[in-house]
Protein backbone atom coordinates (compact mmCIF):
# COMPACT_ATOMS: atom_id res chain seq x y z
CA UNK A 1 0.00 0.00 0.00
CA UNK A 2 2.67 1.85 0.71
CA UNK A 3 4.55 1.64 -2.27
CA UNK A 4 1.41 2.18 -4.45
CA UNK A 5 0.84 5.63 -2.34
CA UNK A 6 4.11 6.62 -3.18
CA UNK A 7 3.51 5.83 -6.70
CA UNK A 8 0.49 7.92 -7.00
CA UNK A 9 2.24 11.24 -5.35
CA UNK A 10 5.38 10.85 -7.79
CA UNK A 11 3.05 11.08 -10.88
CA UNK A 12 1.32 13.91 -9.58
CA UNK A 13 4.46 15.82 -9.29
CA UNK A 14 4.85 16.52 -13.04
CA UNK A 15 1.08 17.46 -13.15
CA UNK A 16 1.48 20.13 -10.46
CA UNK A 17 4.53 21.47 -12.23
CA UNK A 18 2.50 21.67 -15.15
CA UNK A 19 -0.39 23.54 -13.11
CA UNK A 20 2.58 26.15 -12.04
CA UNK A 21 3.53 26.84 -15.85
CA UNK A 22 -0.44 27.15 -16.83
CA UNK A 23 -1.12 29.42 -14.45
CA UNK A 24 2.10 31.31 -15.61
CA UNK A 25 1.20 31.06 -19.17
CA UNK A 26 -1.95 32.55 -18.62
CA UNK A 27 -0.57 35.51 -16.77
CA UNK A 28 1.34 36.22 -19.57
CA UNK A 29 -1.53 36.60 -22.44
CA UNK A 30 -2.74 39.01 -20.04
CA UNK A 31 -3.75 42.21 -22.85
CA UNK A 32 -2.35 44.90 -21.18
CA UNK A 33 0.47 46.05 -19.25
CA UNK A 34 0.15 44.14 -15.76
CA UNK A 35 2.28 47.11 -14.05
CA UNK A 36 -1.07 49.35 -15.44
CA UNK A 37 -3.06 47.23 -13.85
CA UNK A 38 -1.62 47.19 -10.60
CA UNK A 39 -1.56 51.07 -10.62
CA UNK A 40 -5.12 51.36 -12.09
CA UNK A 41 -6.28 55.01 -12.13
CA UNK A 42 -2.84 56.29 -10.51
CA UNK A 43 -0.68 54.74 -13.11
CA UNK A 44 -2.73 57.21 -16.04
CA UNK A 45 -0.33 59.82 -15.44
CA UNK A 46 2.82 58.42 -14.42
CA UNK A 47 5.38 58.68 -16.53
CA UNK A 48 7.86 55.74 -18.65
CA UNK A 49 10.37 56.30 -16.01
CA UNK A 50 8.43 55.47 -12.40
CA UNK A 51 6.78 53.00 -14.96
CA UNK A 52 10.21 51.33 -15.23
CA UNK A 53 11.14 51.50 -11.45
CA UNK A 54 7.60 49.79 -10.35
CA UNK A 55 8.45 47.12 -13.26
CA UNK A 56 11.83 46.29 -11.95
CA UNK A 57 11.19 46.75 -8.49
CA UNK A 58 8.53 43.78 -9.39
CA UNK A 59 10.82 41.70 -11.25
CA UNK A 60 8.93 42.43 -14.27
CA UNK A 61 12.27 43.05 -16.41
CA UNK A 62 13.71 39.61 -15.77
CA UNK A 63 13.71 37.36 -18.83
CA UNK A 64 10.85 35.06 -18.43
CA UNK A 65 12.50 31.95 -17.26
CA UNK A 66 13.64 33.83 -14.74
CA UNK A 67 10.35 35.40 -13.69
CA UNK A 68 8.95 31.94 -14.22
CA UNK A 69 11.97 30.63 -11.24
CA UNK A 70 11.02 33.22 -8.85
CA UNK A 71 7.20 32.70 -9.25
CA UNK A 72 7.78 28.72 -8.50
CA UNK A 73 10.14 29.68 -5.64
CA UNK A 74 7.39 31.77 -3.65
CA UNK A 75 4.73 28.72 -4.54
CA UNK A 76 6.85 26.15 -2.92
CA UNK A 77 7.71 28.31 0.30
CA UNK A 78 3.83 28.89 0.25
CA UNK A 79 4.40 32.77 -0.66
CA UNK A 80 2.08 34.26 -3.40
CA UNK A 81 2.21 37.38 -3.54
CA UNK A 82 0.55 40.34 -2.22
CA UNK A 83 -2.85 41.31 -3.63
CA UNK A 84 -3.06 44.24 -5.70
CA UNK A 85 -6.41 45.46 -4.19
CA UNK A 86 -5.63 45.00 -0.16
CA UNK A 87 -2.14 44.86 0.01
CA UNK A 88 -2.93 41.72 1.88
CA UNK A 89 -0.89 38.53 1.12
CA UNK A 90 -2.91 36.58 -1.25
CA UNK A 91 -2.09 33.08 1.01
CA UNK A 92 -3.52 34.41 3.97
CA UNK A 93 -6.52 35.92 1.88
CA UNK A 94 -7.11 32.60 1.10
CA UNK A 95 -6.85 31.01 3.94
CA UNK A 96 -9.04 33.02 5.80
CA UNK A 97 -11.83 32.10 2.94
CA UNK A 98 -11.27 28.19 2.77
CA UNK A 99 -13.11 27.30 5.76
CA UNK A 100 -16.21 28.95 4.19
CA UNK A 101 -15.74 26.84 0.98
CA UNK A 102 -15.00 23.60 3.10
CA UNK A 103 -18.29 23.77 5.34
CA UNK A 104 -20.72 24.76 2.38
CA UNK A 105 -18.77 21.71 0.25
CA UNK A 106 -18.54 19.16 2.97
CA UNK A 107 -22.61 19.92 4.05
CA UNK A 108 -24.00 19.86 0.31
CA UNK A 109 -22.01 16.65 0.30
CA UNK A 110 -23.17 15.13 2.85
CA UNK A 111 -27.05 15.95 2.39
CA UNK A 112 -26.31 14.63 -1.35
CA UNK A 113 -24.85 11.41 -0.27
CA UNK A 114 -27.60 10.75 2.14
CA UNK A 115 -30.57 11.53 -0.74
CA UNK A 116 -28.99 10.70 -3.38
CA UNK A 117 -27.17 7.30 -2.44
CA UNK A 118 -30.81 5.67 -1.07
CA UNK A 119 -32.90 7.04 -3.91
CA UNK A 120 -30.36 5.70 -7.09
CA UNK A 121 -30.56 2.19 -4.88
CA UNK A 122 -34.71 2.58 -4.65
CA UNK A 123 -34.69 3.20 -8.51
CA UNK A 124 -32.15 0.24 -9.58
CA UNK A 125 -34.28 -2.05 -7.15
CA UNK A 126 -37.91 -0.65 -9.14
CA UNK A 127 -35.92 -0.56 -12.72
CA UNK A 128 -38.46 0.20 -15.36
CA UNK A 129 -41.47 1.00 -12.56
CA UNK A 130 -43.15 4.32 -12.00
CA UNK A 131 -40.62 5.21 -8.89
CA UNK A 132 -37.88 4.52 -10.88
CA UNK A 133 -38.53 6.92 -14.01
CA UNK A 134 -39.87 9.29 -12.04
CA UNK A 135 -36.61 9.17 -10.04
CA UNK A 136 -34.32 9.56 -13.63
CA UNK A 137 -36.60 12.31 -14.82
CA UNK A 138 -35.95 14.29 -11.68
CA UNK A 139 -32.32 13.56 -11.57
CA UNK A 140 -32.19 14.04 -15.45
CA UNK A 141 -33.72 17.56 -14.16
CA UNK A 142 -31.50 18.13 -11.48
CA UNK A 143 -28.19 18.07 -13.88
CA UNK A 144 -29.77 20.08 -16.44
CA UNK A 145 -31.02 23.48 -13.88
CA UNK A 146 -28.63 26.18 -14.07
CA UNK A 147 -27.01 26.22 -10.68
CA UNK A 148 -27.47 30.03 -10.12
CA UNK A 149 -30.70 29.94 -11.35
CA UNK A 150 -31.58 27.31 -8.76
CA UNK A 151 -29.94 29.63 -6.65
CA UNK A 152 -32.12 32.75 -7.45
CA UNK A 153 -35.45 30.88 -7.32
CA UNK A 154 -34.46 29.66 -4.18
CA UNK A 155 -33.93 33.08 -2.62
CA UNK A 156 -37.16 34.38 -4.64
CA UNK A 157 -38.88 31.78 -2.66
CA UNK A 158 -37.20 30.76 0.70
CA UNK A 159 -36.48 35.05 1.14
CA UNK A 160 -39.17 36.69 0.13
CA UNK A 161 -42.77 34.90 -0.93
CA UNK A 162 -42.38 32.86 2.10
CA UNK A 163 -39.33 34.67 4.27
CA UNK A 164 -37.92 31.98 6.28
CA UNK A 165 -33.74 31.87 5.08
CA UNK A 166 -31.63 35.30 5.00
CA UNK A 167 -31.13 36.16 1.00
CA UNK A 168 -27.42 36.09 1.92
CA UNK A 169 -24.36 36.38 3.84
CA UNK A 170 -23.06 34.01 6.29
CA UNK A 171 -22.83 33.54 9.93
CA UNK A 172 -25.20 31.42 11.13
CA UNK A 173 -26.36 27.84 9.80
CA UNK A 174 -29.32 29.47 8.33
CA UNK A 175 -27.31 31.39 5.43
CA UNK A 176 -25.75 28.24 5.12
CA UNK A 177 -28.77 26.24 4.05
CA UNK A 178 -29.88 27.77 0.60
CA UNK A 179 -26.68 27.99 -0.76
CA UNK A 180 -26.07 24.12 0.27
CA UNK A 181 -29.12 23.42 -1.25
CA UNK A 182 -28.48 24.95 -4.74
CA UNK A 183 -25.38 23.29 -5.07
CA UNK A 184 -26.03 20.09 -3.74
CA UNK A 185 -29.04 19.24 -5.97
CA UNK A 186 -26.75 18.26 -8.90
CA UNK A 187 -24.88 16.34 -7.07
CA UNK A 188 -28.19 14.48 -5.63
CA UNK A 189 -28.91 14.45 -9.34
CA UNK A 190 -25.36 13.08 -10.25
CA UNK A 191 -24.90 10.28 -7.22
CA UNK A 192 -28.29 9.45 -8.01
CA UNK A 193 -27.66 8.68 -11.27
CA UNK A 194 -24.43 6.80 -10.95
CA UNK A 195 -25.88 4.83 -7.85
CA UNK A 196 -28.57 3.48 -10.33
CA UNK A 197 -26.88 2.35 -13.22
CA UNK A 198 -23.59 0.62 -11.41
CA UNK A 199 -26.34 -1.07 -9.21
CA UNK A 200 -28.10 -2.50 -12.13
CA UNK A 201 -24.74 -3.48 -12.78
CA UNK A 202 -24.29 -5.40 -9.86
CA UNK A 203 -28.23 -6.40 -9.23
CA UNK A 204 -27.65 -9.03 -12.48
CA UNK A 205 -24.87 -11.40 -11.41
CA UNK A 206 -24.87 -14.85 -10.57
CA UNK A 207 -23.35 -14.26 -6.66
CA UNK A 208 -26.55 -11.93 -5.98
CA UNK A 209 -29.09 -14.76 -6.76
CA UNK A 210 -27.10 -16.81 -4.96
CA UNK A 211 -27.36 -14.97 -1.89
CA UNK A 212 -31.03 -14.35 -2.47
CA UNK A 213 -31.60 -18.51 -3.02
CA UNK A 214 -30.03 -18.89 0.50
CA UNK A 215 -32.37 -17.36 2.11
CA UNK A 216 -30.42 -13.89 3.16
CA UNK A 217 -32.38 -11.02 3.95
CA UNK A 218 -33.57 -8.43 1.12
CA UNK A 219 -31.40 -5.49 3.17
CA UNK A 220 -28.47 -7.68 3.52
CA UNK A 221 -28.40 -8.94 0.01
CA UNK A 222 -28.76 -5.26 -1.69
CA UNK A 223 -26.34 -3.68 0.67
CA UNK A 224 -22.99 -6.45 1.41
CA UNK A 225 -23.10 -8.36 -1.88
CA UNK A 226 -24.79 -5.28 -4.20
CA UNK A 227 -23.97 -2.10 -2.61
CA UNK A 228 -20.36 -2.96 -1.81
CA UNK A 229 -19.51 -4.26 -5.35
CA UNK A 230 -21.06 -1.66 -6.60
CA UNK A 231 -19.14 0.99 -4.71
CA UNK A 232 -16.01 2.14 -6.73
CA UNK A 233 -18.08 4.11 -9.46
CA UNK A 234 -20.04 6.20 -7.15
CA UNK A 235 -17.03 6.49 -4.94
CA UNK A 236 -15.41 7.85 -7.72
CA UNK A 237 -18.62 9.83 -8.38
CA UNK A 238 -18.92 11.37 -4.23
CA UNK A 239 -15.09 12.07 -4.82
CA UNK A 240 -15.46 13.98 -8.23
CA UNK A 241 -18.36 15.66 -6.56
CA UNK A 242 -16.50 17.03 -3.87
CA UNK A 243 -13.99 18.23 -5.82
CA UNK A 244 -16.08 20.63 -7.96
CA UNK A 245 -18.21 21.53 -5.01
CA UNK A 246 -14.90 22.64 -3.52
CA UNK A 247 -14.06 25.05 -6.55
CA UNK A 248 -17.57 25.19 -8.79
CA UNK A 249 -19.14 26.63 -5.99
CA UNK A 250 -18.15 30.04 -7.62
CA UNK A 251 -21.70 31.24 -8.88
CA UNK A 252 -23.56 30.17 -5.94
CA UNK A 253 -21.14 31.84 -3.79
CA UNK A 254 -21.35 35.11 -5.87
CA UNK A 255 -25.18 34.86 -5.43
CA UNK A 256 -25.25 34.35 -2.00
CA UNK A 257 -22.22 36.93 -0.98
CA UNK A 258 -21.03 33.53 0.81
CA UNK A 259 -17.49 34.56 1.46
CA UNK A 260 -15.45 31.43 0.14
CA UNK A 261 -12.87 31.45 -2.51
CA UNK A 262 -15.22 31.14 -5.07
CA UNK A 263 -16.55 34.49 -4.62
CA UNK A 264 -12.86 35.74 -3.99
CA UNK A 265 -11.89 34.58 -7.28
CA UNK A 266 -15.04 36.19 -9.15
CA UNK A 267 -13.82 39.66 -7.32
CA UNK A 268 -10.37 39.59 -7.86
CA UNK A 269 -11.10 38.82 -11.70
CA UNK A 270 -13.65 41.33 -11.85
CA UNK A 271 -11.01 44.11 -10.25
CA UNK A 272 -8.13 42.49 -12.37
CA UNK A 273 -6.29 41.56 -9.04
CA UNK A 274 -3.72 39.37 -11.03
CA UNK A 275 -1.87 37.48 -7.66
CA UNK A 276 -5.54 36.91 -6.29
CA UNK A 277 -6.55 34.79 -9.75
CA UNK A 278 -3.02 33.17 -9.59
CA UNK A 279 -3.32 32.19 -5.96
CA UNK A 280 -7.09 30.73 -6.15
CA UNK A 281 -6.39 28.90 -9.21
CA UNK A 282 -3.19 27.22 -7.58
CA UNK A 283 -5.06 27.02 -4.37
CA UNK A 284 -7.66 25.26 -6.11
CA UNK A 285 -5.59 23.37 -8.42
CA UNK A 286 -3.77 21.55 -5.53
CA UNK A 287 -7.08 21.20 -3.71
CA UNK A 288 -8.71 19.59 -6.70
CA UNK A 289 -5.72 17.27 -7.15
CA UNK A 290 -5.02 16.09 -3.37
CA UNK A 291 -9.00 15.30 -3.47
CA UNK A 292 -8.72 12.93 -6.51
CA UNK A 293 -5.55 11.13 -5.58
CA UNK A 294 -7.62 10.29 -2.05
CA UNK A 295 -10.54 8.74 -4.36
CA UNK A 296 -7.48 7.23 -6.18
CA UNK A 297 -6.30 5.86 -3.13
CA UNK A 298 -10.16 4.65 -1.54
CA UNK A 299 -9.78 2.32 -5.08
CA UNK A 300 -6.73 0.68 -3.92
CA UNK A 301 -8.75 0.37 -0.44
CA UNK A 302 -11.93 -1.36 -2.30
CA UNK A 303 -10.76 -3.02 -5.18
CA UNK A 304 -7.04 -4.84 -3.70
CA UNK A 305 -6.71 -5.91 -7.26
CA UNK A 306 -5.55 -1.97 -8.22
CA UNK A 307 -2.80 -2.08 -5.80
CA UNK A 308 -1.12 -4.82 -7.86
CA UNK A 309 -1.10 -3.81 -11.05
CA UNK B 1 -30.13 -11.26 -32.78
CA UNK B 2 -29.22 -9.84 -35.92
CA UNK B 3 -32.24 -11.30 -38.10
CA UNK B 4 -32.37 -8.47 -40.62
CA UNK B 5 -28.86 -8.10 -41.52
CA UNK B 6 -28.67 -4.60 -40.23
CA UNK B 7 -25.13 -2.32 -40.48
CA UNK B 8 -24.24 -1.27 -36.93
CA UNK B 9 -25.04 2.37 -37.67
CA UNK B 10 -28.66 1.07 -39.13
CA UNK B 11 -29.29 -0.65 -35.92
CA UNK B 12 -28.01 2.65 -33.94
CA UNK B 13 -30.49 4.84 -35.81
CA UNK B 14 -33.19 2.15 -35.36
CA UNK B 15 -32.41 2.17 -31.75
CA UNK B 16 -32.18 5.92 -31.50
CA UNK B 17 -35.64 6.85 -33.19
CA UNK B 18 -37.11 3.94 -30.51
CA UNK B 19 -36.15 4.89 -27.48
CA UNK B 20 -38.41 8.05 -26.05
CA UNK B 21 -35.53 9.74 -24.05
CA UNK B 22 -33.67 10.08 -27.54
CA UNK B 23 -37.13 11.67 -29.18
CA UNK B 24 -37.71 13.53 -26.42
CA UNK B 25 -34.49 15.02 -26.20
CA UNK B 26 -34.35 16.03 -29.78
CA UNK B 27 -37.96 17.17 -29.88
CA UNK B 28 -37.28 19.49 -26.99
CA UNK B 29 -33.40 21.06 -28.72
CA UNK B 30 -35.22 20.99 -32.35
CA UNK B 31 -38.09 22.96 -30.73
CA UNK B 32 -35.92 25.64 -29.18
CA UNK B 33 -33.56 25.63 -32.27
CA UNK B 34 -36.45 26.22 -34.71
CA UNK B 35 -38.21 29.07 -32.67
CA UNK B 36 -34.59 30.85 -32.10
CA UNK B 37 -33.61 30.79 -35.81
CA UNK B 38 -37.16 31.76 -36.35
CA UNK B 39 -37.35 34.67 -34.45
CA UNK B 40 -37.03 37.56 -36.73
CA UNK B 41 -40.73 36.39 -38.01
CA UNK B 42 -42.24 35.40 -35.01
CA UNK B 43 -41.44 37.88 -32.61
CA UNK B 44 -43.69 39.99 -31.07
CA UNK B 45 -41.53 43.18 -31.01
CA UNK B 46 -38.01 44.14 -32.10
CA UNK B 47 -36.25 42.85 -29.35
CA UNK B 48 -34.14 45.89 -28.42
CA UNK B 49 -37.21 48.29 -28.50
CA UNK B 50 -37.35 50.63 -25.66
CA UNK B 51 -41.16 51.60 -24.32
CA UNK B 52 -40.32 53.97 -21.82
CA UNK B 53 -44.08 53.86 -20.57
CA UNK B 54 -44.33 49.88 -20.68
CA UNK B 55 -41.23 49.31 -18.18
CA UNK B 56 -41.10 46.11 -16.07
CA UNK B 57 -45.08 44.95 -16.67
CA UNK B 58 -45.78 41.32 -15.79
CA UNK B 59 -46.59 39.10 -18.72
CA UNK B 60 -49.97 39.99 -21.01
CA UNK B 61 -50.94 38.96 -24.59
CA UNK B 62 -49.21 41.85 -25.83
CA UNK B 63 -46.16 40.87 -23.92
CA UNK B 64 -46.17 37.02 -23.39
CA UNK B 65 -43.04 37.23 -21.32
CA UNK B 66 -44.15 40.75 -19.82
CA UNK B 67 -40.96 43.63 -20.47
CA UNK B 68 -37.82 44.29 -18.81
CA UNK B 69 -36.46 47.97 -17.32
CA UNK B 70 -36.26 49.49 -20.67
CA UNK B 71 -39.99 48.31 -21.74
CA UNK B 72 -38.44 45.87 -23.80
CA UNK B 73 -40.29 42.45 -24.46
CA UNK B 74 -38.85 39.71 -23.28
CA UNK B 75 -40.15 37.01 -25.35
CA UNK B 76 -38.81 38.72 -27.69
CA UNK B 77 -35.31 38.97 -26.37
CA UNK B 78 -35.71 35.34 -25.16
CA UNK B 79 -35.78 34.13 -28.77
CA UNK B 80 -32.68 36.44 -30.40
CA UNK B 81 -30.93 35.43 -26.97
CA UNK B 82 -31.29 32.39 -27.74
CA UNK B 83 -29.38 32.50 -31.12
CA UNK B 84 -26.33 33.59 -29.29
CA UNK B 85 -26.71 31.19 -26.02
CA UNK B 86 -27.13 27.93 -28.87
CA UNK B 87 -24.04 29.07 -30.90
CA UNK B 88 -22.06 29.58 -27.39
CA UNK B 89 -23.04 25.60 -26.87
CA UNK B 90 -22.19 24.28 -30.13
CA UNK B 91 -19.20 26.02 -30.96
CA UNK B 92 -17.00 25.11 -27.93
CA UNK B 93 -18.29 21.93 -28.58
CA UNK B 94 -17.10 21.45 -32.41
CA UNK B 95 -13.93 23.14 -31.35
CA UNK B 96 -13.49 20.81 -28.53
CA UNK B 97 -14.26 17.55 -30.39
CA UNK B 98 -11.98 18.21 -33.54
CA UNK B 99 -9.03 19.27 -31.24
CA UNK B 100 -9.62 16.75 -28.32
CA UNK B 101 -9.92 13.91 -31.19
CA UNK B 102 -7.10 15.53 -33.04
CA UNK B 103 -4.56 15.22 -29.85
CA UNK B 104 -6.23 12.01 -29.03
CA UNK B 105 -5.62 10.32 -31.96
CA UNK B 106 -2.16 11.47 -32.48
CA UNK B 107 -1.85 10.98 -28.56
CA UNK B 108 -2.25 6.99 -28.60
CA UNK B 109 -1.46 6.73 -32.33
CA UNK B 110 2.25 8.03 -31.77
CA UNK B 111 2.58 6.69 -28.27
CA UNK B 112 6.07 7.13 -26.07
CA UNK B 113 7.05 11.04 -25.55
CA UNK B 114 4.24 12.76 -27.35
CA UNK B 115 1.62 10.34 -25.57
CA UNK B 116 2.99 11.04 -22.07
CA UNK B 117 3.23 15.14 -23.26
CA UNK B 118 -0.37 15.34 -24.83
CA UNK B 119 -1.73 13.24 -21.99
CA UNK B 120 0.24 15.10 -19.18
CA UNK B 121 -1.09 18.34 -20.27
CA UNK B 122 -4.43 17.03 -20.34
CA UNK B 123 -4.11 15.73 -16.83
CA UNK B 124 -2.85 19.68 -16.34
CA UNK B 125 -6.16 21.24 -17.81
CA UNK B 126 -8.14 18.34 -15.50
CA UNK B 127 -6.15 19.28 -12.41
CA UNK B 128 -9.30 22.42 -12.06
CA UNK B 129 -13.08 21.60 -11.66
CA UNK B 130 -14.29 22.88 -14.96
CA UNK B 131 -15.97 26.15 -14.48
CA UNK B 132 -13.23 27.16 -12.19
CA UNK B 133 -10.83 26.35 -14.92
CA UNK B 134 -13.10 28.50 -17.47
CA UNK B 135 -13.10 31.10 -15.47
CA UNK B 136 -9.59 31.66 -14.70
CA UNK B 137 -9.07 31.61 -18.78
CA UNK B 138 -11.33 34.32 -19.30
CA UNK B 139 -10.68 36.23 -15.89
CA UNK B 140 -6.87 36.73 -17.18
CA UNK B 141 -8.22 36.77 -21.29
CA UNK B 142 -10.72 39.53 -20.39
CA UNK B 143 -13.99 39.54 -20.56
CA UNK B 144 -16.07 38.72 -23.65
CA UNK B 145 -17.90 36.38 -25.82
CA UNK B 146 -15.09 35.41 -27.79
CA UNK B 147 -12.93 34.80 -24.52
CA UNK B 148 -15.93 32.95 -22.98
CA UNK B 149 -16.22 30.74 -26.14
CA UNK B 150 -12.81 30.35 -26.47
CA UNK B 151 -12.11 29.10 -22.36
CA UNK B 152 -15.32 27.11 -22.35
CA UNK B 153 -13.21 24.97 -25.67
CA UNK B 154 -10.20 24.34 -24.23
CA UNK B 155 -12.01 23.15 -20.78
CA UNK B 156 -13.70 20.79 -23.64
CA UNK B 157 -10.52 19.14 -25.00
CA UNK B 158 -9.65 17.13 -22.23
CA UNK B 159 -12.40 14.54 -22.16
CA UNK B 160 -12.40 14.06 -26.08
CA UNK B 161 -8.66 13.38 -25.98
CA UNK B 162 -8.81 10.58 -22.96
CA UNK B 163 -11.57 9.04 -25.09
CA UNK B 164 -10.30 9.12 -28.55
CA UNK B 165 -6.72 7.91 -27.26
CA UNK B 166 -8.25 5.28 -24.76
CA UNK B 167 -10.16 3.64 -28.42
CA UNK B 168 -7.07 4.26 -30.31
CA UNK B 169 -5.09 2.23 -28.24
CA UNK B 170 -7.20 -0.52 -28.63
CA UNK B 171 -8.07 0.17 -32.39
CA UNK B 172 -4.71 -0.03 -33.26
CA UNK B 173 -3.69 -3.53 -32.37
CA UNK B 174 -7.18 -4.71 -34.13
CA UNK B 175 -6.23 -7.35 -36.57
CA UNK B 176 -7.56 -5.91 -39.43
CA UNK B 177 -5.01 -2.80 -38.76
CA UNK B 178 -2.77 -4.99 -39.08
CA UNK B 179 -4.08 -6.63 -42.07
CA UNK B 180 -4.27 -3.24 -43.66
CA UNK B 181 -0.54 -2.15 -43.04
CA UNK B 182 0.86 -5.27 -44.63
CA UNK B 183 -0.68 -4.43 -47.71
CA UNK B 184 0.98 -1.00 -47.50
CA UNK B 185 -1.47 1.17 -46.51
CA UNK B 186 0.16 4.53 -45.47
CA UNK B 187 -0.73 5.78 -42.02
CA UNK B 188 -2.99 8.57 -43.17
CA UNK B 189 -5.15 6.00 -44.70
CA UNK B 190 -5.01 3.88 -41.86
CA UNK B 191 -5.88 6.66 -39.92
CA UNK B 192 -8.62 8.02 -41.80
CA UNK B 193 -10.35 4.57 -43.10
CA UNK B 194 -9.72 2.31 -39.95
CA UNK B 195 -9.38 4.13 -36.75
CA UNK B 196 -11.33 7.81 -36.96
CA UNK B 197 -14.48 6.21 -38.06
CA UNK B 198 -14.55 3.65 -35.24
CA UNK B 199 -13.98 6.64 -32.69
CA UNK B 200 -17.23 8.15 -33.68
CA UNK B 201 -19.69 6.72 -31.47
CA UNK B 202 -18.20 8.25 -27.93
CA UNK B 203 -17.49 11.60 -29.80
CA UNK B 204 -21.04 11.94 -30.62
CA UNK B 205 -22.32 10.82 -27.63
CA UNK B 206 -19.69 12.73 -25.26
CA UNK B 207 -20.98 15.63 -27.83
CA UNK B 208 -24.08 15.53 -27.28
CA UNK B 209 -23.59 15.83 -22.98
CA UNK B 210 -20.74 18.77 -23.59
CA UNK B 211 -23.61 20.76 -25.46
CA UNK B 212 -25.55 21.23 -22.03
CA UNK B 213 -22.08 21.45 -20.25
CA UNK B 214 -21.26 24.54 -22.73
CA UNK B 215 -24.66 25.99 -22.47
CA UNK B 216 -25.03 26.14 -18.42
CA UNK B 217 -21.05 27.39 -18.55
CA UNK B 218 -21.73 30.17 -21.08
CA UNK B 219 -24.49 31.32 -19.23
CA UNK B 220 -22.90 31.68 -15.85
CA UNK B 221 -19.50 33.27 -17.30
CA UNK B 222 -22.61 35.69 -18.79
CA UNK B 223 -24.04 35.80 -15.31
CA UNK B 224 -21.22 36.96 -13.79
CA UNK B 225 -20.90 39.53 -16.60
CA UNK B 226 -17.90 37.70 -18.29
CA UNK B 227 -19.87 36.50 -21.04
CA UNK B 228 -21.67 38.57 -23.94
CA UNK B 229 -21.02 42.66 -23.13
CA UNK B 230 -24.79 44.71 -23.77
CA UNK B 231 -26.10 45.54 -26.16
CA UNK B 232 -26.02 41.89 -27.23
CA UNK B 233 -27.88 39.63 -24.69
CA UNK B 234 -27.74 35.57 -23.80
CA UNK B 235 -30.09 33.72 -21.58
CA UNK B 236 -27.27 34.05 -18.53
CA UNK B 237 -26.84 37.95 -19.84
CA UNK B 238 -30.99 38.41 -18.81
CA UNK B 239 -30.80 36.50 -15.93
CA UNK B 240 -27.94 38.68 -14.63
CA UNK B 241 -29.83 42.12 -15.70
CA UNK B 242 -32.91 41.07 -14.26
CA UNK B 243 -31.96 40.36 -10.54
CA UNK B 244 -32.00 43.64 -9.41
CA UNK B 245 -35.48 43.07 -9.99
CA UNK B 246 -36.12 40.62 -7.49
CA UNK B 247 -38.75 39.77 -6.36
CA UNK B 248 -40.92 41.93 -8.06
CA UNK B 249 -40.56 41.25 -11.74
CA UNK B 250 -40.09 37.14 -11.11
CA UNK B 251 -40.84 37.11 -15.25
CA UNK B 252 -37.55 38.32 -15.84
CA UNK B 253 -35.66 35.47 -14.03
CA UNK B 254 -38.65 32.88 -15.08
CA UNK B 255 -38.40 32.88 -18.64
CA UNK B 256 -34.85 33.11 -19.48
CA UNK B 257 -34.30 30.19 -17.05
CA UNK B 258 -36.75 27.98 -18.20
CA UNK B 259 -35.44 28.43 -21.60
CA UNK B 260 -32.28 27.45 -20.72
CA UNK B 261 -33.17 24.39 -18.67
CA UNK B 262 -35.49 23.06 -21.47
CA UNK B 263 -32.34 22.90 -23.62
CA UNK B 264 -29.65 21.51 -21.23
CA UNK B 265 -32.45 18.55 -20.72
CA UNK B 266 -33.07 18.17 -24.11
CA UNK B 267 -29.23 18.16 -24.30
CA UNK B 268 -28.67 15.30 -22.07
CA UNK B 269 -31.61 13.37 -23.00
CA UNK B 270 -30.76 13.18 -26.44
CA UNK B 271 -27.33 11.97 -25.23
CA UNK B 272 -28.34 9.28 -22.83
CA UNK B 273 -30.45 8.56 -25.88
CA UNK B 274 -27.64 8.03 -28.24
CA UNK B 275 -24.87 6.21 -25.72
CA UNK B 276 -27.86 3.51 -25.61
CA UNK B 277 -28.40 3.60 -28.99
CA UNK B 278 -24.50 3.40 -30.16
CA UNK B 279 -23.52 0.51 -27.46
CA UNK B 280 -22.83 -2.19 -29.35
CA UNK B 281 -23.96 -4.32 -26.14
CA UNK B 282 -27.36 -3.04 -26.43
CA UNK B 283 -30.27 -5.01 -27.52
CA UNK B 284 -31.34 -4.50 -30.89
CA UNK B 285 -35.23 -3.49 -31.69
CA UNK B 286 -37.08 -4.71 -34.46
Amino acid sequence: MTAYLLKRIITLLPVLLGVTILVFGIMQLTPGDPVRVLLGEMGQGASEEQLQTVRSNLGLDQPLHQQYWTFLSGVVRGDLGRSFRSNRLVAQELWVRFPYTLVLAITSLAAAVSIGLPVGIVSALKQNTKIDYAITFLALLGVSIPVFWLSLLLMMGLSYYWPVLPASGSGTWRHLVMPAMAIGLSSIAFIARMTRSSMLDVLGEDYIRTARAKGLRSRVVVIRHGLRNAAIPIVTTIGLQFGSLLGGAVLTETIFAWPGIGRLTVQAILARDLPVIQGSILFVAVLFTLINLMVDLLYAVLNPRIRYE
Amino acid sequence: MNAKGQSPGTRAWRRFWHSKVAITGFVLLAVVLFLSLAAPWIAPHEPNAQNWFRRLEGPSMEYPFGTDEFGRCVLSRVLYGGRVSLLSGLLPVLFGASIGTTLGVWSGYAGGKVDSLIMRSMDVLLSLPSIFLALAIVGTLGPGWRNAVLAVSVVSIPAYARIVRSKTLSLREMEYVEAARAIGASEVRILRRYILPNTMSPIIVQSSLSIGFAILSLAGLSFLGLGVQPPTSDWGEMLSSGRRFLPDSWWLQVFPGLFIMFVVLGANLMGDGLRDALDPKGKPTG
